[in-house]
């Protein structure tokens, strides 16, 4: 289990890297070929083709120069090869017209496979700050994926 | 649709019909005793009794009188006793004297434990596009 925790938080650290170098590529190698992702307004991809467009997407516009944080917050497993990571992310971002700092909650489910830890589902959840403007919401505004967004083919 | 996949779906109805009933001991009671719940808001309730207070304190208040609608949109076995289920919620609730509509993504991950299937972890996405509720029904049609 300790050398299984080790592996999950290097995924983490690994993921944080790649959101900070704009590679939507290693980010996505992380993921299972099938993953699903639940991004944070809601819209719900499927596979890894689908997951790293839509990365390559937000990387290259609204979070260009961005700078991501994530901290795990606790790893829980089911059984020896299901784990869930749940992570606290803070994200500084640097395009004009967005919140400066966005705090969310994205949380990994990984499974083994074939030896390695790969992420099965991925889901996020902004943390609504306090006082923030009642229908106020510029991310929601200038994101390029919408929640409503579906994986092609899904 | 397999007996196990027909028992996934009774606890998503189940916990509808806790929601709907306005009662947060039922809600609470379809989770494992140290389960984690990531809310729409982004906060963060660990264990049974927390997700119990949580519930009660919503259905108590702003979710007063509300109707939500679970649908299943998938099932994923990562092992016989181990799914992730993602769901589409449909929330109304009252606003003074107006019906807000709400539209999310809760996902379960959910583990049979002692023959019976429990939610170990749940989080919740608010789908947050403009106008979203007025295109749900054709999206769940889909």
């Amino acid at each position: 289990m300790a050398n299984d925790e080790q592996s999950l938080r290097e995924i983490v650290a690994q993921l944080e890297a790649a959101w900070n170098k704009g590679d939507s590529v290693t980010w996505t190698s992380f993921f299972a070929e099938d993953a699903d992702f639940v991004h944070i307004l809601g819209g719900h991809f499927t596979g890894q083709v689908a997951i790293e467009a839509g990365h390559r997407t937000i990387f290259d516009t609204i979070y260009k120069g961005s700078t991501l944080k994530l901290e795990v917050e606790k790893i829980r497993f089911a059984g020896d090869t299901v784990a869930i990571v749940f992570t606290f992310s803070t994200l500084l971002v640097t395009q004009p017209g967005l919140p400066p700092k966005l705090n969310a909650r994205p949380t990994l489910i990984a499974q083994r496979q074939n030896g390695q830890w790969k992420i099965v589902a991925f889901q996020n959840t902004l943390v609504t700050p306090e006082g923030a403007p009642a229908g106020q919401n510029p991310l929601v505004d200038r994101h390029p994926i919408k929640g409503q967004g579906q994986a092609a083919g899904h | 649709m397999t007996s196990e996949e027909r028992a996934l779906h009774t606890l998503v109805y189940q916990l509808e019909s806790a929601w709907n009933a306005g009662d947060g001991d039922a809600f609470a009671g379809l989770f494992a005793e140290d389960a984690d719940l990531i809310h729409i808001l982004g906060g963060y309730y660990s264990g049974r009794s927390a997700i119990r207070a949580g519930h009660r304190m919503i259905f108590g208040t702003i979710y007063k009188g509300s109707s939500v609608h679970y649908s299943v949109e998938k099932i994923k076995f990562l092992r016989p006793e181990i799914a992730l289920v993602f769901l589409r919620q449909h929330l109304e609730f009252a606003e003074g004297t107006a019906v807000e509509e709400l539209d999310a993504r809760p996902t379960i991950l959910a583990e049979k434990i002692d023959d019976k299937w429990r939610i170990v972890a749940l989080q919740n996405t608010r789908i947050s596009e403009v106008g979203a509720t007025k295109h749900s029904g054709q999206l769940m049609d889909k």
